[in-house]
């Protein structure tokens, strides 16, 4: 249009160029290894929180759950949220039995974070769990 | 000028005057502050926690108003304190042993995040014993 | 004559101008929040919320019971999420004219609650006076 509108005359003004700039944004990886060991009672659940402090990668790993009745290969809820009133808001949940993992990976942005693991009604004795948590 | 012409024009002076809307101005929304209710049961030698976010700076008020037992105020002393979730519990930044009362015992001036509030049992009560607390934050 | 006429119009037409976009005079409602009256029965309780415009001491009065000369439990507190009243400090106490309980306290909501301590064997009125700044 500016063409047309000003095909019979000498620019004067300065020629406008656009740039065009892309942002990439770099995810950490994990920095941060931190293994929690506990106790899910029947019924229950249990969290877990940590500060991620740049954005990266997030990996949770239910690495062994165990227990007088407790089969290793009980599967259990896992979750990953952020800490809101006296439990773990999770964004992020699977039902999953131990293994290498991760099971549950995302990218986060700096923050408090928790990981919940919760009896999805598998449980007929209280379970020992391990779960790993590595972030950046 | 006649009558009917100045009539004319103080009706459309006076219509417009009233009718003239305000306008509010939609760059700045003012939002008051969030109030938390942390109540329940405290067992004998125990913690229990209630975490919040902030989505903007500014000072946190914890108050613990009240130590109940069947009822009936309580002079139990309890610890309250201020922090930052971390691992399974809550790690404090400022903390207290007090009693309850009206006038908060703790005020924490805080950056946006997430924090917890924490109600501990340090002088081992006698029996299981209900709390309220009340957290104002921006 | 004429300007004074217009005058009259104009104020009139003002007047009329703005009844018609709504404007009208506030009506005053009077509201009672400093005394409350009710029944306690054996085990029961009663509470009412008030708030704080600023702070200040706040001081009840248990001033009349029927039958006369039962013994209350008095409480200030905060309004719990269920509605009920978490006490911060609390007394037993017979009618009287002067303040039972007062507490210190900064702008905010807040609750008085009247309960039985175990005194009450029949359905009990009382009036209470909530005294703040």
């Amino acid at each position: 249009m500016m063409n047309v509108g000003c095909s019979g005359d000498t620019p004067t003004s300065p020629t406008d160029t656009t740039t065009t700039t892309t942002t990439t944004t770099t995810v950490a990886t994990p920095v941060y290894t931190e293994e929690w060991i506990d106790t899910l009672a029947i019924g229950g659940e249990r969290f877990y929180s940590f500060t991620v402090t740049q954005y990266g990668t997030v990996n949770v790993s239910l690495t062994s759950v165990s227990g007088q009745y407790v089969p290793s290969t009980v599967i259990l809820g896992m979750g990953l949220g952020t800490p809101a009133a006296e439990t773990c808001s999770a964004t992020s949940t699977i039902s999953t039995p131990a293994g290498s993992g991760p099971q549950l990976t995302g990218t986060y942005n700096p923050g408090v974070y928790c990981v919940i693991v919760r009896d999805l009604g598998n449980l007929f004795s209280a379970a020992r769990f391990s779960i790993t948590v590595a972030y950046p | 000028m006649t009558v009917k012409a100045i009539v004319g024009v103080a009706l459309m002076l006076a219509s417009a005057a009233c009718s003239e809307e305000i306008e509010t101005p939609t760059s700045a929304t003012a939002t008051g502050p969030a109030t938390v209710l942390f109540s329940g049961t405290l067992q004998p030698r125990t913690t229990r926690f209630y975490s919040f976010t902030l989505t903007t700076s500014g000072t946190v008020s914890a108050l613990l108003a009240s130590v109940e037992r069947n009822g009936v105020p309580a002079a139990n002393l309890l610890e309250i304190g201020i922090g930052s979730p971390a691992g399974t519990g809550c790690a404090v930044t400022i903390s207290a042993n007090v009693s309850a009362s009206l006038i908060p015992q703790l005020r924490y001036d805080a950056a946006e995040g997430t924090y917890c509030v924490r109600v501990a049992d340090t002088e081992g009560l006698s029996a299981p014993m209900t709390f309220t607390i009340r957290v104002i934050h921006p | 004559m004429r300007i004074r006429i217009a005058a009259i119009c104009w104020v009139a037409l003002l007047a009329g101008a703005c009844e018609d976009a709504g404007i009208t005079s506030p009506s005053e409602t009077t509201i009672d929040l400093n005394t409350f009256s009710s029944i306690i029965n054996p085990g029961s309780t009663a509470s009412r919320e008030f708030t704080l415009t600023s702070g200040g001491t706040v001081a009840i009065t248990l001033t009349t019971t029927a039958p006369s000369g039962v013994a209350l439990g008095l409480g200030i507190g905060i309004p719990r999420s269920s509605g009920s009243c978490a006490l911060s400090a609390g007394v037993e106490a017979v009618a009287g004219g002067a303040a039972q309980i007062a507490m210190t306290a900064e702008a905010a909501t807040y609750c008085a609650k009247v309960y039985d301590p175990g005194t009450v064997t029949a359905p009990t009125t009382f009036t209470i006076v909530i005294s703040r700044p």
